[in-house]
């Protein structure tokens, strides 16, 4: 590395991405995702997701980011070792070629637009959804998918991992150690022929840490080595990873894990973490509160690349909801009070006070 | 614009030997104050040493063009040495060979020594202890490594040293690595990230303790040392310190 930097043109060119802060991001596929983790997924960096309890929403997640990779040609790497790979690449989002509904609604209603109190037009436009007008990341549609000639023409490798009895020193589940060895050969592969600094290296690796992982991880009586290799691993993924233009996405069922300890250990490793909370199931999905979406959003780490100041997001209380051709992460705002319940009316009709000419008819004797 | 850290931490005073620990506590990240410590060290032309688990040098390197000092060109002069223990630490694992931390301490003292050829203080920072329990190092082990480390430092002139632990929970063996580094310390920097959330005006909390203030005369008798409670906030150029309560 020299001390003299020059911004070469080939970082600016590279297809789905922008340069902020000397590093090179590109998009997680949900455009309202990558405003609120700071302009999307820097390169050299390790994302992860814990997921939702059935694990639908961050398996959507993921086919996002997936589907953004295809469409801007970047190389994909995927990774798992409870499905197979080549499936969920069948399964993936096409991108919408029109624009969408409530973009064309936004624009209408501009043009007639209404006329609001003086004292109110100099406050700034309260701004729940985010990344609605940015050009940067597509928006997808899930109803439909990507045709098999498409994938077949993108650069992809699929890794279905199987263990194969190996014992290797570093790791007790050889699991870990031969997925680090093939991102290694992948990313190596990228540097030796020269392809760093044309293309971007999309990593995804579904469910790691899943009872596949640790099942192998926990072969000996004593169980306090649980977990240990999947921090090594993460670690080790993160110096593989670092000063490169691949990036990793990776979901982990969290909630499986013995003791939140685990995931706090893992956090040191990871550079930017959220977490997914489904009202599937739980007590949440009939609370009228939340009644507009389908789970909470949850930031877990935000940290700054090449920069000391980290991004601050716009709000932590975030909720999302699924539509057809959206996953819109938004702030979640309490519904308006606009139903009357029975009670309120009695309260109104208790309060009324009889000096103000508030009697009933009982009241009147002649 | 590190000035009001680096005056709180007292690096200009004439003690020698000064060891500094780092607390990173709520998954704050405290790679601010290695670059403040390297542009004060770089400025008035001592020699470093950076061991390094967490950040990449390209992290440092861009970090301090904007806060005006460029460390590849002191590489390049020969007055900072970069040593990336996690790289090494992890090829090695990749070529399935065995990991001892011995190994690593002896390069770290050969580049000490190439160091001190020239320089008669060199100071040490050791960014990432917490990773050394990643790649599943014991206890012993790291606490030996650091006791090395240390007493390297001794041998060598007004130099300092400054390590760097990331606590991640109360039951968890970073947690006791951060306490045994803090008892062997001058003085420890607690850093933390706001535990309500996050905020556009206040990066986090900074607690400077100065336990090595016991082996001072004027101290020798008093039972509690008072510690400096800061909240900070970080900047492209520098951090800012200012009391709790003003802003």
């Amino acid at each position: 590395m020299s001390s003299f930097q020059k911004l070469s043109d080939s970082q600016i060119s590279i297809n789905g991405t922008k340069v902020k802060n000397n590093s090179t991001y590109i998009s997680s596929g949900i455009p309202s995702l990558d405003h609120i983790i700071g302009g999307g997924l820097p390169s050299g960096s390790v994302f992860i997701v814990e997921e939702d309890v059935l694990g639908n929403y961050s398996r959507i997640l993921n086919k996002y980011y997936l589907a953004e990779g295809i469409v801007c040609k970047h190389a994909i790497f995927i990774a798992s070792a409870d499905e197979d790979p080549q499936e969920i690449v069948k399964e993936l989002p096409q991108p919408c070629a029109q624009p969408l509904e409530d973009d064309i609604s936004d624009a209408t209603q501009r043009t007639d637009k209404m006329k609001i109190a003086w004292r109110y037009q100099g406050l700034n436009q309260v701004e729940s959804s985010f990344g609605c007008n940015t050009n940067f990341g597509h928006h997808f549609d899930l109803s439909k998918h990507i045709d098999n000639e498409t994938i077949k023409n993108s650069q992809i490798s699929y890794n279905l991992l199987e263990s194969n009895g190996l014992r290797v020193n570093g790791f007790r589940n050889a699991l870990f150690f031969n997925l680090l060895n093939s991102i290694k050969e992948a990313v190596n592969d990228y540097k030796s022929n020269g392809k760093q600094d044309k293309n971007i290296l999309r990593i995804s690796i579904l469910s790691l840490g899943s009872p596949i992982w640790m099942a192998l991880d926990c072969e000996e009586d004593s169980h306090e080595g649980y977990g240990q290799d999947l921090i090594k691993f993460m670690y080790c993924l993160r110096v593989l990873l670092r000063d490169t233009s691949a990036v990793a996405f990776v979901t982990i069922p969290s909630h499986l894990f013995d003791d939140d300890h685990l995931i706090k250990r893992l956090l040191y490793s990871i550079d930017n973490a959220v977490k997914i909370e489904s009202f599937t199931g739980s007590s949440k999905e009939t609370n009228p509160v939340y009644k507009d979406y389908h789970g909470l959003f949850h930031i877990t780490k935000l940290s700054a690349i090449y920069s000391m100041v980290p991004y601050v997001p716009p709000s932590l209380d975030l909720a999302f909801k699924l539509k057809r051709k959206k996953f819109l992460i938004e702030k979640l705002h309490l519904p308006p009070e606009l139903q009357e319940t029975s009670e309120r009316e009695q309260d109104d009709i208790t309060a009324t006070p009889y000096t103000c000419g508030g009697f009933k008819k009982k009241d009147i004797d002649f | 614009m590190s000035s009001d850290l680096l005056s709180s931490l007292r690096l200009d005073s004439n003690t020698p030997n000064k060891i500094f620990t780092v607390k990173e506590i709520n998954n704050c990240d405290s790679s601010f104050i290695v670059s403040s410590f390297l542009s004060h060290w770089i400025k008035n032309k001592n020699a470093v040493l950076i061991v390094s688990t967490h950040n990449s040098l390209r992290h440092y390197q861009l970090v301090g063009l904007k806060m005006n000092y460029n460390l590849q060109r002191c590489i390049d002069a020969g007055i900072v040495i970069f040593y990336n223990l996690g790289d090494n630490a992890v090829s090695s694992l990749m070529r399935n060979e065995q990991n001892v931390l011995k190994n690593h301490f002896t390069k770290i003292k050969e580049k000490i020594q190439k160091l001190q050829e020239t320089y008669s203080d060199v100071n040490i920072v050791f960014d990432g202890i917490s990773h050394l329990f990643d790649l599943n190092f014991s206890l012993s082990d790291v606490n030996n490594f650091c006791n090395n480390v240390i007493k390297l430092s001794r041998c060598l002139e007004n130099s300092c040293v400054l390590f760097h632990c990331n606590m991640s929970n109360e039951d968890d063996v970073t947690y006791l690595m951060a306490n045994l580094l803090s008892h062997k310390a001058n003085t420890t920097l607690e850093v933390e990230n706001l535990p309500s959330g996050l905020s556009a005006d206040v990066s986090g909390h900074l607690v400077i303790k100065y336990p090595g203030m016991k082996f001072q005369d004027d101290h020798m008798f008093a039972l509690e040392y008072r510690s400096a409670k800061f909240l900070f906030k970080l900047f492209d150029r520098g951090v800012k310190l200012f009391a709790p309560g003003t802003v």
